[in-house]
């Protein structure tokens, strides 16, 4: 495939939704705060309706082109190279209080009984806590990274899955579950 | 506390009714034989020893056919702390007929299950397979299973004074009405969906929870005009009028008997108590039986929650401890970094227990047996 007709189909987002979702790019690990952080694109998204992905001019690596935009955002977005990881607990949002984030995180799909935690808002960066709301997917990594003097600190963050709806693109909703109920003779 | 001896695996006789209250402290379930073999479901938790459906391991433990002894599964609301496990219960129960609010016909709750399906299924393609809703995974399945089941065990849903089962059995017979939600409550689930439903249609996905306690179903089960039995879901008051426990006091007007055993509203909470309940829809000194939940900052029921309920009666039963278990790792890192940077963590559910009640028919003397972790308040 020509790059540049890649970077076309990005830019006037005719492409955005060829592989129907993907997560928006959120500013990368450790620098989430800062407004200048490059995404895996090479440019910035900090909005949650900043769908524009190519809006300051992509820069796409050779070898990623052609692949489908899911594996152009990986799932473990952002990125963490620098990282020696301990745990990583996918979690979901359950309530939110006042300075206090209340989440279930699961480390497998068949992990029981769950870990549920009260988390202070001030974890989440600044940038990702418009996104907070019940049932948000929130992210959570527990792990080493070295300072530049080959220092090692132990890391935890948080951050939040930005994943768009397919439907957005104004594809049609699959509706299984209507169909379904509708069919059941209900007394 | 007293307790029959018997062991767990016991079954009740042919003429002896049951109440077994599972409460691991998230999640409960409550089994229930109305006698000549006949049980029933309501709600569903799962096993923290064994990861399985607490009520379905209990029901094999004790040799019933499931498939065809099983009359009666009932989703009283949609939140995971009382469904989870029930899909599986209901696809083994091959006889029984399912039973929830009728807040599952409105067009607006197929709509959120389709959004909520949705993200499940991307999340799933993006390799993530950790997240789910509980409440969504398992009406799902359910609903799946209704379209094989044959007709002549349609489900039924429930509304305010309705008859949902019934045994004409001459020897035993059982009424098993549902007294909520009402039809305040029914119109307000619906405000509530389409709500619910324009958040989820925004760009950013996300996977709420379904339904409010409000459209919770509540069931009073007769056994032959002696023996009454109060399942109060989590049904909770509100300030608007046809609504909560003062409509079913309403519609209730004394009709049948009074009700020896109180499965208590919304794990003993203030809000889910009604003096009125007591006074008119039960015995005097009831049993009372409750089921922990540690999700809140207080875990419930408070002491405030069990001082009162024990003021109304000396007979109250809990699952399971209130509160959980701290989160411990191995690796000294992991521990030291959650304690550092979360207010709080826990594995929820941490204990277990299960408060099993047996009488005979003529009789209002109730045998008792406490499991796991079940304490007397």
């Amino acid at each position: 495939m020509n790059p540049s007709t890649q970077t076309n189909l990005l830019t006037n987002g005719e492409g955005i939704f060829v592989t129907n979702f993907w997560e928006i790019a959120s500013p990368p690990f450790g620098a989430a705060e800062t407004a200048s952080a490059p995404n895996a694109f090479g440019t910035q998204a900090t909005k949650e309706e900043d769908t524009s992905l190519a809006s300051t001019g992509p820069i796409i690596p050779s070898e990623v082109l052609g692949k489908p935009l899911l594996q152009l955002l990986p799932v473990n977005f952002p990125d963490v190279s620098g990282w020696e990881i301990l745990k990583r607990y996918e979690g979901v949002v359950i309530a939110i209080e006042e300075e206090v984030v209340h989440a279930r995180f699961k480390e497998t799909a068949d992990d029981f009984p769950e870990l549920e935690a009260k988390i202070a808002t001030s974890e989440i960066p600044n940038s990702q806590r418009a996104l907070l709301r019940e049932g948000a997917f929130l992210v959570w990594l527990i792990g080493y990274t070295k300072d530049a003097k080959g220092a090692t600190r132990r890391e935890s963050s948080f951050y939040i899955r930005r994943i768009l709806r397919p439907s957005y693109s104004g594809k049609e909703l699959n509706r299984n579950i209507r169909d379904s109920l509708r069919a059941i003779h209900w007394e | 506390v007293p307790s029959t001896g018997n062991s767990l695996d016991t079954p009740p006789g042919d003429q002896q009714i049951e109440v077994s209250v599972f409460g691991p402290g998230f999640g409960e379930s409550i089994v229930v034989h109305v006698g000549m073999g006949d049980w029933l479901v309501v709600d569903s938790c799962k096993s923290i020893r064994d990861k399985a459906c607490a009520p379905l391991v209990y029901l094999r433990l004790l040799g019933v056919d499931v498939a065809s002894r099983v009359r009666l599964v009932v989703a009283s609301h949609w939140h995971d702390d009382h469904i989870r496990g029930l899909a599986e219960l209901f696809s083994e129960a091959k006889n029984a007929r399912f039973v929830c609010s009728a807040a599952v016909r409105l067009p607006e709750f197929s709509h959120i299950l389709d959004l909520a399906e949705e993200t499940l299924e991307v999340l799933d393609d993006l390799g993530i397979d950790q997240i789910s809703q509980i409440g969504v995974t398992e009406i799902t399945r359910i609903i799946q299973e209704l379209e094989t089941r044959q007709s002549g065990i349609n489900p039924i849903f429930a509304l305010g004074m309705r008859e949902i089962w019934r045994r004409s059995s001459s020897r035993m017979p059982v009424l098993v009405r549902s007294l909520s939600p009402s039809d305040s409550e029914f119109r307000l689930s619906q405000q509530h969906l389409a709500s619910l439903a324009f958040r989820m249609e925004k760009l950013v996905m996300a996977v709420p929870t379904l339904e409010p306690n409000n459209t919770s179903v509540v069931l009073s089960i007769r056994v032959d005009d002696e023996i009454g039995l109060l399942l109060g879901s989590d049904l909770e008051n509100r300030s608007i009028p046809e609504t909560g426990w003062q409509e079913v006091l309403n519609i209730w007007n004394g009709v049948g008997v009074r009700h020896d055993i109180f499965k208590v509203s919304h794990h003993g909470s203030e809000n889910g108590h009604h003096e009125g309940i007591w006074a008119e829809m039960l015995v005097p000194e009831p049993i009372a039986v409750l089921t922990p939940f540690n999700r809140l900052q207080v875990p419930l029921p408070t002491t405030a929650d069990c001082n009162r309920l024990r003021r109304l009666s000396k007979r109250v039963y809990l699952t399971a401890i209130p509160g959980a278990r701290r989160v411990r790792f191995l690796d000294r890192a992991i521990e030291r970094t959650i304690r550092e940077h979360t207010n709080a963590a826990i594995r929820n559910p941490s204990y277990q227990g299960h408060v099993r009640l047996r009488a005979n028919l003529g009789s209002h003397t109730w045998d008792l047996d406490l499991f796991g972790d079940a304490i007397k308040v």
